[in-house]
């Protein structure tokens, strides 16, 4: 390089915050990469190979007897019925609290500062904002595989509690999403019906809700995309569907079962992708 | 000794129907000075798209410095692009690189895979990219974020690309029409003089007439993908340039000997991949 | 003025304009499907209240609290939580590896469309039949292994590389690379092509020129969304210990098991606080970085 002083180019700033990011994200994978005993030479290594190649060869054929087929039916089915009911019960619970959590319905810094409201009217709008605004942070951040072991303490064992996990973390999930979109609405036209002299609920239920509804909608059929899949596995924990079967099946070494249900799981995952795009297409105008 | 830029017959079709350039012919010296106008959707974007090879001619020919492109592999094809410079309307630069980065993306076709990933890995400024800078007046800027620039700035960094390539035919499509007139003008004189020091060939498209007329001695008018006029300044009449600008709806945008099958008067404007 | 023409009298419409999203058949499927659902979910409201023991469901709520606080208790339980970051870092690590090649490969724009492609002596089809397969097949992998829940995968990994945090680095590996991969691909066919375009005019070899004038556009989406997805694989390195696969989830098992309800509740609290903890961190990332 040049001289410094001969050079009209600024020498190179030495070290950025980016760089110090990038340290550390390095350390962390490295640390992560010996603590969790992990290796991924894996694939390359002949032994690995085997044990992969062995464990999938021992998959196949998948058991098509007639008998199989009607339990992962039956299954697939159920894990169905769940990842509807979860993701309705989810939007019953997520809606009234993503509107009293959006400070565009609930805040005291509306579109309009107009409106006079007494400072007691103004404490409780407060406290009900920031209590489920906490409420939904918290069903959101705890799993829906241990809001089914609650649950199954609660009311035992079967597809019920996998129904309440999934309405409880999807509640939140949908919570937070609902009120976010509600947050972003164009105000211009709910002033225009403000001023028309309707009172929040009004503005709420004419305005905020259609403005909003497409988003709504499209972000509970992206969550249903999402519960199929857990819905799937809540068996594990003993939630019933399709996840109990694939547990049964590995635990008596049943691999050529185990094989089916996953087809099943992937069928029907696929399949509620599909239905979900085409009910979007159909039901949200672009 | 052949002339810098051939063009016979040039037709170049866009998805089979969208005739952007019509049987257009065209030949252009080693170190000439070429100002091309006409309204938009004359096809002057398409021809400096297939002037640098990115674009391969539907019929007819195209030589550059001796070369028939569409003879060429893939290897020479890109040989002949690292000695042919463009200077975009839009600057073309990658917002989110450091200016370095982009100045030094003009070296690329002359750099080793190893080399041009060692340079992205540690951008130094050499000898050529330090002249290329102080000529363009941005030397202060080299490292910081090209989106962080001002837009005549960045067509600093843009300009300056190009002469870090040093190459033998620099083209510039429309590379002021989005600065302020002092800069333009400016602009405009420094890759003149560019051209003239390195004797370079220079291929510029304007919006502006008067710029065109003031710093070129040839000036090529293009309608509808094909030439208009092909004249020394002094002898463009105000009758030409009207006669080239009016918009006459018959043949806006189309050409005369339309296509067999040519029929939409749709004209990519800018880069057809673009969909954004 | 008169903004209407007097001899046209005004006619309002008697009958509301059909504008219904759904069919007649569109509604009886999904009136269908929720009963139907309500019925194979066994939903029995009925349970809150009285719940199989006799106690109620409130009774059996208050058997979790209060929490385990014990020193000694949350001391045990700083090498789970520790294990469950380490999962959670360790897998998306390895979904980038896994989700980066094969995102690439299902770039349309990257293989055989588009801007790099054009012109040259190998014509656009013969590139397109030369690499639609690849492209393909990288397209249906990354659907399958996203198609498969991290649990289910967690399930498989433990019976090959046995119980441990390891199965759990597998199981996100795969079911995020597969996420990952699909989101690189559209992001990457989403890139601006005009500097592409520049870059290549200059004469770059198509690796450099992917380096220079497309990577750096897609990059700060890319660190963006891997992020987020970080964010998603504390909450699943948390759960995947259920199936065995090392962290918070084996302890919490254990807990569930020996009915200590009360470090159940802990370590979802703990687990509460890992996931806001990681959250911020991940929002700093993103700040100091982009």
């Amino acid at each position: 390089m040049t001289a410094p002083n001969a050079s009209p180019v600024q020498s190179r700033p030495l070290w950025g915050a980016g760089k110090t990011v990038v340290l550390l994200v390095g350390a962390a994978i490295l640390w992560s990469y010996l603590g969790t005993g992990s290796n991924l030479l894996l694939p390359f290594q002949a032994d690995g190979r085997h044990q992969v190649a062995l464990f999938f060869s021992q998959l196949f054929p998948p058991n098509l007897s007639a008998s199989l087929l009607t339990r992962a039916l039956r299954g697939s089915l159920e894990t169905l019925a769940v990842s509807i009911m979860g993701t309705l019960l989810a939007v019953l619970i997520g809606f009234p609290l993503g509107a009293l959590s959006a400070y565009t319905v609930m805040g005291n810094r509306r579109f309009s500062e107009a409106e006079g409201s007494s400072a007691v009217a103004r404490l409780w709008r407060r406290l009900i904002y920031d209590g489920s605004t906490l409420l939904l942070n918290f069903l959101r951040s705890v799993p829906e595989l241990f809001w089914a072991l609650i649950f199954i303490v609660a009311v035992g064992l079967g597809p019920f509690p996998g129904v309440l996990a999934l309405g409880f973390h999807t509640g939140g999930v949908l919570g937070k999403l609902y009120s976010e979109s509600l947050e972003a609405l164009d105000s211009r036209p709910l002033e225009a019906l403000q001023a028309t002299g309707a009172s929040t609920l009004k503005v709420f239920l004419f305005g905020m809700v259609p403005l909003a509804l497409p988003q709504l909608l499209s972000y509970t059929l992206y969550r249903w995309e999402v519960n199929i899949r857990t819905a799937a596995v809540l068996g594990v924990v003993g939630a019933g569907g399709l996840g109990q079967d694939i547990l049964v099946a590995m635990g008596l070494l049943h691999y050529q079962d185990l094989a089916t249900f996953l087809i099943a799981t992937l069928a029907i995952v696929i399949a509620v992708d599909f239905l979900s795009t085409f009910l979007r297409l159909r039901l949200i105008p672009s | 000794m052949a002339p810098s830029i051939e063009i016979e017959n040039l037709v170049k079709v866009f998805d089979g129907r969208v005739a952007a350039l019509d049987s257009l012919s065209l030949q252009v010296e080693e170190g000439e000075k070429v100002a091309l106008i006409g309204p938009s959707g004359a096809g002057k974007t398409t021809l400096f798209r297939l002037l640098n090879c990115i674009l391969t001619p539907t019929r007819g020919t195209l030589r550059l410095q001796g070369c028939d492109v569409t003879r060429l592999s893939e290897k020479s094809l890109r040989e002949l692009r690292a000695r042919i410079g463009t200077i975009y309307q839009q600057h073309n630069l990658v917002p989110q690189l450091r200016v370095a980065h982009n100045v030094l993306a003009g070296k690329l076709g002359r750099l080793s895979t190893a080399r041009a990933l060692w340079n992205f890995w540690d951008p130094r400024p050499d000898g050529d990219v330090v002249r290329a800078l102080t000529q363009v007046g941005i030397a202060g800027k080299y490292w910081e974020r090209t989106a962080a620039l001002s837009g005549g700035q960045q067509q600093r960094v843009a300009v300056a690309r190009a002469l870090v390539q040093n190459p033998d035919i620099l083209l510039a499509d429309e590379p002021v029409s989005s600065v302020d007139p002092a800069l333009a003008q400016e602009i405009v004189s420094l890759l003149a003089d560019l051209a003239q020091e390195g004797g370079k060939t220079l291929v510029v498209s304007l919006h502006s007439v008067e710029l065109a007329l003031a710093h070129f001695p040839r000036i090529v008018g293009l309608r509808g993908g094909k030439l208009y006029f092909d004249l020394p300044p002094d002898q463009i009449t105000a009758e030409l340039l009207s006669g080239l600008f009016t918009r006459c709806e018959a043949e806006r945008g189309v050409p005369e000997r339309v296509l067999r099958g040519a029929v939409s008067p749709v004209f990519p404007l800018d880069s057809p991949y673009d969909k954004a | 003025m008169a903004p209407f023409p007097q001899s046209s009298p005004w006619i309002l419409p008697t009958t509301k304009p059909k504008s219904s999203p759904l069919s007649f058949t569109g509604w009886f499927v999904l009136v269908a499907a929720l009963v139907g659902s309500y019925h194979l979910a066994e939903i029995s409201p009925g349970k809150l209240l009285h719940t199989q023991g006799g106690s109620s469901l409130w009774g059996l709520l208050a058997e979790f609290f209060p929490p385990d606080l014990s020193a000694e208790f949350l001391l045990y339980l700083i090498v789970p939580t520790v294990k469950t970051i380490q999962i959670s870092i360790m897998g998306t690590a390895l979904a980038i590896l896994i989700g980066l090649p094969l995102g690439i490969l299902a770039t349309s724009t990257l293989t055989f469309a588009g801007i790099l492609f054009e012109g040259g002596s190998l014509s656009r089809s013969s590139r397109r039949r030369l690499w639609m397969l690849p492209y393909l097949l990288a397209r249906g992998g990354l659907s399958l292994l996203r198609s498969i829940p991290e649990i289910v995968w967690g399930l498989l990994f433990v019976r090959i590389v046995g119980l441990g945090p390891f199965a759990g680095v597998l199981a996100i590996g795969l079911a995020y690379g597969g996420m990952l991969g699909k989101v690189y691909a559209e992001i990457l066919e989403g890139v601006k092509q005009s500097p592409v375009e520049a870059v290549r005019a200059v004469g770059a070899r198509r690796f450099p020129l992917v380096v220079y004038g497309l990577f750096p556009q897609a990059f700060p989406n890319f660190v963006a969304y891997s992020l987020y997805r970080w964010e998603c694989a504390i909450r699943s390195a948390a759960i995947l210990g259920l199936v065995g696969a090392g962290g918070l989830g084996q302890e919490i098992e254990v807990s569930m098991k020996m009915l200590n309800y009360p470090q159940a509740l802990t370590i979802i609290l703990v687990s509460f606080i890992l996931v806001t903890l990681v959250d911020r961190v991940s929002s700093w990332i993103r700040r100091t970085l982009l």
